[in-house]
């Protein structure tokens, strides 16, 4: 069963229409994609907000003002002021700074981390592979934020470590993908080829197979963007996550909850902020997997 | 059969000695004395050196990792530093209120799910389908904290209706409940919508309908029963994640479980608690994993005949 799993993942070998690559064509597909573009320019929005955090923000997010605390949205306060008298609006910004950043770096180390032991795993086989697999397996039954919280218990909270923990457990899901991928390719007549005219196996890994691996990768870095800034504002919400003064969504709910009855915008808005983000990047997602996997011929 | 039983069981071998390992390892990692971890920040010197003695701190790792074996099989996990009761019975009181929680969340969900998803897939593109639909994506994509929260704004602070948290009565379980089950009922409704319009279209359904039977006969008796089998994947897969879930729903609401023990516990610096409660997590994962495959297997004849097992 899951060698027909392994091949049904595998990437494509053969194209349909010559003239395009694999990303052209996933590129027309996704533009035909209407929700997913949707995602997509809500992602836009939201990495513009990060980038230009200080120059959109009316307000510095640290800075207190006791004299108009818990406002509620006005012309001064578009988005009203919280406990501290913090303006929302500028929290938010920022906060899309700290979800974006350490959503990121949090892929990123999952998608190295996961990619090297897929490549090395499913390339050579053998113990090395057996060994590296069992790990993912025994890892792959456990929630992610449980994960994540065991590594905290171990290295404390704080922003960084936050990346860390979410970052490190994406590993096994990368993993186990590219390897799959990775041995149905290495099986292909062009890596044969490859091999015959005395490519070296790190020349074959880098040019031949990985770029074949790509297109998962990128659909479920996709995916995992949505899942680790969901997982690190849950950590957040929960006083493990970011250090206080640090505009975070989920620590801002946390704030929220104590005055909920007289500041429900203070509850609303970071919430909104959080789920349009998270559902923009699986919107994302799934229109990509429909548009990068080539077995989906539904033109 | 009873190979792919057998098979599986072994497979939590390796499973419960990674287990024991990160947790025996976790403890280790943490930067500074073990044994004064262990111990508390306020600990006496004398204490320190008693925990020292006790899980064998001063001698090679391999012996110390039999120490911790030794004292697992005996249930021994050591005392809470903050309550100095015994991790074991503090864990397992907090874990019977997180399965209680999360059973009832599971089921719940199931029957959300299921419901939703039948009469979806009997009227595709209907307002019930829509509506039923995206309220199945709100489910997937809302932050549980904030869905409990938003829930709690609502129900407690406008209405006066539920309790905001604590544990007790029927109306406590309500909110956390509905907040953990969410996710499962989204999924669930989808696969089944999913799964069902697959089999309405099949071709044996078309004959059904074609040697006369009444439609409800073809949904309910024809098709549900096959479309079931992708949707009990995803109710196992889930039953998993809601334990996890409990993490965050349980401090929402401030409900007396496992996975606010945990948070608490990180939080006060309290490692034996911490290593207890996720040894306890762990070890129920790998066992609610298990009866999930063995389930599977029971109604999926191709799994037990095949070349079963991962």
């Amino acid at each position: 069963m899951s060698r027909a799993l392994e091949a049904a993942a595998a990437p494509p070998q053969e194209e349909a229409e010559p003239s395009l690559g694999l990303w052209a064509v996933g590129w027309n597909r996704l533009c035909r994609h209407r929700v997913a573009l949707a995602g997509g320019v809500c992602i836009l929005i939201f990495i513009l907000a990060a980038l230009l955090a200080p120059l959109l923000s009316p307000y510095d997010p640290l800075e207190t003002n006791l004299h108009a605390t818990l406002k509620k949205p006005s012309l001064a306060h578009w988005l009203g002021t919280d406990h501290f008298g913090r303006d929302v609006l500028s929290r938010i910004i920022f906060g899309a700074r700290t979800s974006l950043v350490i959503g990121v770096v949090a892929v990123l180390i999952g998608a190295v981390g996961g990619i090297l032991l897929g490549l090395v795993g499913g390339y050579f086989g053998g113990t090395l592979d057996n060994a590296i697999m069992r790990v993912v397996d025994v890892a792959l039954t456990f929630p992610r934020i449980l994960l994540a919280i065991l590594l905290i218990a171990i290295v404390g909270s704080g922003t960084q470590n936050i990346m860390l923990a979410v970052g490190l457990f994406s590993v096994p899901t990368f993993a186990r993908l590219v390897r799959s991928s990775v041995l149905a390719l290495k099986e292909t007549e062009f890596v044969e080829a490859a091999r015959a005219i005395g490519n070296g196996h790190r020349r074959i890994l880098l040019h031949h197979i990985f770029p074949g691996t790509l297109g998962p990768i990128v659909v479920q870095s996709t995916f995992l963007m949505a899942t680790s800034i969901r997982v690190a504002s849950g950590l957040s919400f929960l006083g493990i996550g970011v250090t206080p003064p640090t505009p975070e969504w989920g620590a801002m709910l946390a704030d929220a909850r104590s005055y909920m009855a007289l500041a429900p915008h203070l509850l609303t808005i970071p919430g909104s902020a959080l789920m349009m983000v998270v559902l923009s990047f699986n919107l994302l997602g799934d229109g990509l997997r429909d548009a990068l996997d080539p077995r989906l011929k539904r033109i | 059969m009873a190979i792919y039983v057998l098979k599986r069981l072994l497979w939590l071998a390796p499973v419960l000695f990674g287990v024991s390992l990160v947790i025996f390892l976790s403890i280790r990692l943490i930067p500074g004395d073990p044994a004064e971890a262990l111990a508390g920040e306020y600990a006496t010197p004398e204490y320190v050196e008693e925990i020292r003695r006790e899980y064998g701190l001063d001698k090679p790792i391999h012996v110390q990792y039999l120490v911790f074996l030794r004292r697992l099989a005996r249930g021994d996990l050591g005392r809470s530093i903050r309550s100095d009761r015994p991790v074991l019975d503090e864990v397992l009181a907090r874990f019977i209120n997180t399965l209680h929680l999360a059973l009832w969340s599971m089921l719940l969900a199931t029957l959300l799910g299921l419901i939703a998803g039948v009469i979806s897939a009997t009227r595709p593109y209907s307002k019930f389908d829509y509506g039923s639909m995206t309220g199945a994506l709100l489910g997937i994509s809302m932050p549980s904290f904030w869905l409990g929260l938003i829930l709690i704004w609502f129900f407690s602070v406008q209405l006066g209706w539920l309790p905001a948290g604590g544990k007790g009565t029927v109306a406590h379980l309500v909110m956390p409940v509905f907040t953990l089950g969410a996710t499962a009922a989204g999924l669930v409704a989808r696969m089944t919508r999913n799964s069902m319009l697959e089999i309405i279209h099949s071709e044996y359904i078309i004959t059904a309908r074609a040697k006369g039977l009444a439609d409800p006969a073809v949904h309910y008796v024809h098709a549900l029963r096959n479309a079931l089998l992708p949707v009990v994947t995803v109710i196992g897969l889930q039953s998993g994640y809601l334990l996890g879930g409990s993490v965050i729903t349980e401090s929402v609401f401030a409900w007396p479980g496992l996975g606010r023990l945990i948070v608490d516990a990180i939080k006060l610096r309290d490692y034996p608690v911490v290593q207890g409660s996720l040894l306890v997590f762990a070890l129920s994962f790998a066992l609610v994993n298990l009866a999930v495959d063995l389930l599977y297997a029971v109604i999926n004849p191709r799994i037990r005949v095949g070349r079963g097992g991962r």
